[in-house]
């Protein structure tokens, strides 16, 4: 992605999350997280009746804040890549 | 907020976590650099 780096944090354990990682070629930074440590200290959402762990995105700029963040209320309820261009043009805009 | 969710404005966690290629990455790394799109996913199995 244009200016950002993008880091993907799942619940799968290492050996599932590279299979995945690998069989898909994914171009970014996966993060295996079986432990939910993470996705705990980020109140990831995880809701039995949805049947699992709902999306969370976020955005942090280069001081380490979160500058946008966003806590899916359906497996669906994803933002748009544009979305996330967005942030990342206005932080990198307001950087230079 | 009451909810206890993380807000815009608020330091992001800071965590470190092997990658897939067994490197660790530390998300403060990022700091200086350039932001960090974070995605937290429901999981391929």
């Amino acid at each position: 992605m244009r200016g950002a780096e993008i880091v993907a944090v799942g619940p799968d354990n290492a050996p599932n999350f590279t299979r995945y990682w690998e069989r898909e070629g994914l171009p970014f930074i996966g993060l295996p997280d079986p432990a939910h440590t993470v996705a705990r200290r980020y109140k990831q959402e995880v809701n039995l009746f949805k049947l699992g762990r709902m999306p969370l995105n976020s955005v942090v700029d280069i001081e380490g804040r979160i500058r946008y963040i966003h806590y899916g209320s359906s497996m669906a309820d994803i933002p748009s890549n544009e979305t996330f261009f967005n942030v990342i043009e206005e932080l990198n805009g307001a950087s230079r | 907020m009451t909810n206890g969710l993380i807000t815009p404005g608020e330091p992001a966690p800071d965590f470190e976590l092997a990658d897939v290629h067994g490197n660790l990455v530390r998300l403060s790394d990022y700091r200086g650099r350039k932001p960090v799109v974070l995605a937290f996913l429901r999981g391929f199995s």
